[in-house]
């Protein structure tokens, strides 16, 4: 299936299906971002979002938070390397 | 025409989540049914799941970059310590929005939880698109 099929079987409006449009021309993260939507859109699509709950929607602050501290971590030991002292 | 203008100049997911936001705006007044709003907070998770998936990818970058512009290693300390203190404020924005959504989920009844929604979605995108200049 493809992301315009998962958006149309989500009923989401035609703004939306421009959406992907836009995203692909994002740049650098625009595949990851692309398969978050998609991936996203196919649960819809597939009744799977039916079932969200609040629990499963702070869940995905997790995935922020995780994301920061590896962002954190990883700049810290590249300016560790970069001037030779440690992280 | 002023709003729509404005809404062109905006990128990406800044420009959907704010169409995002007024339908959720319409919905709300109009006192939308149970199948309709679910499809808005469906579909805010996921925009906002894309933006936070962008924010991480170009926070990545953006710390790198700082670094390499780094002349010294006070002067690197000091630039992250900076931008981290706008980083924070961006991760409470969607602490915000993920809250703003799970509150919607759980008061099936309440319009309000809708419009603070809406509120909060549109604070992080103009957030995000002014740090990122324009890229999310």
């Amino acid at each position: 299936m493809t992301a315009r099929d998962a958006l149309k079987m989500a009923g989401v409006a035609i703004d939306g299906i421009d959406l992907l449009a836009h995203l692909a021309g994002i740049g650098g993260p625009a595949d990851a971002v692309l398969t978050a939507v998609k991936t996203g859109l196919e649960a819809l699509a597939k009744g799977n979002a039916g079932t969200m709950s609040a629990q499963a929607v702070v869940a995905q602050l997790d995935l922020l938070h995780d994301g920061i501290k590896a962002n954190n971590a990883a700049a810290d030991a590249y300016e560790a390397a970069k001037f030779g002292t440690k992280p | 025409v002023k709003h729509i203008r404005m809404i062109h100049r905006l990128s990406a997911i800044a420009s959907a989540t704010l169409m995002i936001v007024a339908a959720t705006l319409v919905l709300t007044s109009a006192g939308c049914g149970a199948s309709a709003r679910t499809k808005v907070l469906q579909t805010t998770l996921t925009v906002t799941n894309a933006a936070r998936d962008a924010y991480v990818s170009w926070d990545a970058a953006h710390q790198r970059e700082i670094v390499d512009a780094a002349k010294t290693l006070d002067e690197s300390k000091a630039k992250l310590a900076e931008y981290r203190a706008t980083q924070a404020k961006v991760v409470t924005l969607f602490e915000g929005v993920y809250r703003a959504i799970a509150v919607a989920t759980l008061l099936k009844d309440d319009p309000t939880s809708l419009a603070n929604l809406a509120a909060a979605s549109g604070l992080l995108m103009v957030e995000l698109h002014s740090l990122t200049g324009g890229k999310i």
